[in-house]
């Protein structure tokens, strides 16, 4: 068995992991085109942070409803709606961050994304149930 | 006499430290989710909840310290040039916020 063998070898143990790992995060984005301006960068970082910080604060307010108030019919499912609002934000996140880096790297323009009008939406609905269980909860 | 300040501004507008500050608004806010959960202990609720919690507070205080070290680091990167991007801590935050949101949404639907 030659080095060359045992590095195949080796390479196929390891194929799994890494195509999991790949389809769940992607490529790297530093693998395609050159370094943009450290600006761009740091402002797709910061977008990125603001992303997360949106989805804590879904998943802080959703714990909060069930843990903070008191007992109340819809409680749950109000919760549950904010929590799964964060979980949708916090999962694509990543990914958004990826795809704007490469966009920057590659000087194409930057990919659309619905997900501002989904939590719009998303969040309108949750202040209309808030609304509606105060009115008609008595 | 020579003049003490640096010949050229190397990070015009600030970029540098808005970043920096987001990361520690960013751990700030993961360790305030995580006391929520944390605080939520009852007798009759698993452990793992409590845990859950504890360790996203502890997860938030080291995105700050990796932010101030990074701070730090950074300065030497953007005076000499070179890549500024760090894919990897993304992916852990992203993957950090994920785990605690699948956590959140059980404390919920476990009675």
């Amino acid at each position: 068995m030659t080095p060359d063998d045992h590095d195949r070898e080796h390479d196929d143990m390891h194929d799994r992991p890494r195509r999991a790992w790949r389809s769940i995060f992607g490529e790297d984005p530093r693998a395609v085109g050159s370094e943009p301006d450290y600006r761009f960068s740091f402002a797709n970082e910061r977008t990125f942070l603001a992303w997360i910080r949106t989805a804590l604060a879904l998943l802080a307010g959703g714990l909060g409803v069930e843990t903070v108030l008191p007992e109340f019919g819809g409680r749950k499912e109000l919760g549950l709606l904010l929590l799964v609002l964060g979980m949708a934000v916090a999962a694509t996140s990543y990914r958004r961050w990826a795809r704007n880096e490469r966009a920057l790297r590659t000087g194409t323009p930057l990919p659309p994304s619905n997900l501002p009008s989904l939590l719009a939406v998303g969040v309108a609905a949750v202040g209309l149930a808030a609304a509606a269980i105060i009115l008609f909860a008595e | 006499m020579t003049s003490r300040r640096p010949d050229r501004v190397f990070d015009e507008g600030l970029q540098h430290e808005r970043t920096a500050l987001a990361w520690d608004r960013t751990g700030l806010a993961m360790i305030v989710a995580g006391a929520f959960l944390f605080r939520a202990w009852r007798a009759s609720i698993p452990l793992l909840f409590v845990v859950a919690g504890g360790l996203m507070m502890a997860a938030g205080g080291m995105v700050l310290a990796v932010a101030y070290i990074r701070y730090g680091r950074l300065h030497g990167v953007l005076h000499r040039g070179g890549e500024v991007t760090n894919p990897g801590l993304v992916r852990l935050v992203g993957t950090t916020t994920v785990a605690f949101s699948v956590v959140a949404i059980l404390r919920v639907l476990i009675p």
